[in-house]
């Protein structure tokens, strides 16, 4: 319901709308991605309200290289601006380089969305390259920026271990 | 396939099972493998075609072991049980044609595989279990860099009695300090 909300969805990928049994259908597919190790796709849950407000992922995860790509959505709009998306962001990162033993997270992110750029850059990402003019939106053409994460980084800047 | 200066490690075709049969059912070659169970062609042929599919999986990368100089498969050998979130697998290895023990060769097919399993796969550590009275390969085994780090007391059951396994271990960041010193 929530993602067929064009507000949220001018910042992903997909611009078509999706059907309850499409969506179906892909959470049951993130099972097996997650039993291959090829991805892990997390819901956002707010501790108090137990109430489901977005999602997150590492997808793509190569294991000679130990990479994988991080994708985020908080599609309830309510919960916007609250810190709940940096605090599942560096959730997700140490998962991903505390227990999946990854040794670089990328992601990218769209010219226009400042919010989710401005977490990224506060938790840690490193603005390393663009795609230029890689997205069409709303008549005009738009840069996709590469965002990155190093293991021996993230070490530095998040010291002590923390348990998930 | 990655190739030495006395032997090549390759992919194991479907051709190869004849020999690899007909000389692991020799018990002088069985007797420091785990298994003393005869094999059928037809079985091997499975395991093969099994070897494939588990690679694709990036689970079992199985080799053959070629003589460069003449063009001969001479053993097997391979990283099982790769574990890719501890980046860590089991080096298990036979040279099964008894005419080319003690020649260095087994010797290079492991220095291979450790090339193989942490410059190309990015693991963290390569381990293997080796039965006591085994000396040839602990000889070997030592010697390429790998540490005695334990042993499983009683292991296996073999000649009427029970032996003990020992373990080996190597890390990547000792591979690496080795082949810095050109001891590798």
């Amino acid at each position: 319901m929530h993602y067929n909300d064009w507000e949220l969805r001018r910042f992903l990928n997909a611009i078509v709308p999706v059907s309850k049994e499409e969506e179906e259908d892909w959470i049951r597919s993130t099972w097996e991605e997650r039993r291959k190790g090829t991805s892990y796709v997390f819901a956002i849950e707010v501790n108090r309200s137990k109430l489901l407000v977005g999602g997150c992922a590492l997808t793509g995860v190569s294991i000679t290289n130990r990479s994988a790509s991080f994708g985020i959505a908080l599609y309830n709009k309510t919960y916007w601006n609250k810190g709940y998306g940096t605090e599942a962001t560096q959730l997700m990162l140490s998962y991903g380089f505390n227990q999946l033993n990854l040794y670089r997270i990328h992601l990218t992110v769209f010219e226009f969305n400042e919010r989710a750029r401005h977490v990224y850059e506060k938790v840690g990402f490193t603005q390393v390259g663009l795609h230029r003019q890689a997205l069409f939106r709303n008549g005009r053409y738009w840069d996709i920026y590469i965002m990155d994460f190093l293991a021996k980084e993230y070490r530095k800047r998040y010291p002590q271990q923390e348990k998930l | 396939m990655i190739r030495g200066k006395y032997v090549t490690l390759r992919g194991l075709e479907l051709i190869d099972a004849p020999e690899i049969v007909r000389r692991y059912n020799d018990l002088e070659v069985r007797r420091f493998l785990l298994s003393v169970v005869p094999i059928s062609l037809e079985e091997e042929r499975d395991r093969i075609k099994r070897s494939w599919e588990l690679r694709r999986k990036g689970e079992y990368y199985m080799f053959g072991i070629e003589l460069n100089k003449p063009k001969r498969l001479i053993g097997t050998c391979g990283l099982e049980r790769v574990s890719h979130i501890h980046r860590r697998a089991e080096v298990s290895i036979a040279i099964f044609n008894k005419t080319y023990w003690d020649q260095g060769l087994g010797t290079e097919a492991t220095q291979l595989l450790l090339h193989f399993g942490f410059n190309l796969l990015n693991l963290h550590s390569i381990w293997l279990a080796v039965f006591e009275d085994n000396r040839r390969a602990q000889h070997i085994y030592g010697k390429v860099g790998f540490q005695r780090v334990g042993t499983r007391r009683q292991a296996i059951f073999r000649d009427g009695r029970y032996i003990d396994m020992y373990l080996y271990d190597i890390l990547a960041e000792e591979y690496r300090h080795q082949l810095e010193r050109g001891t590798a």
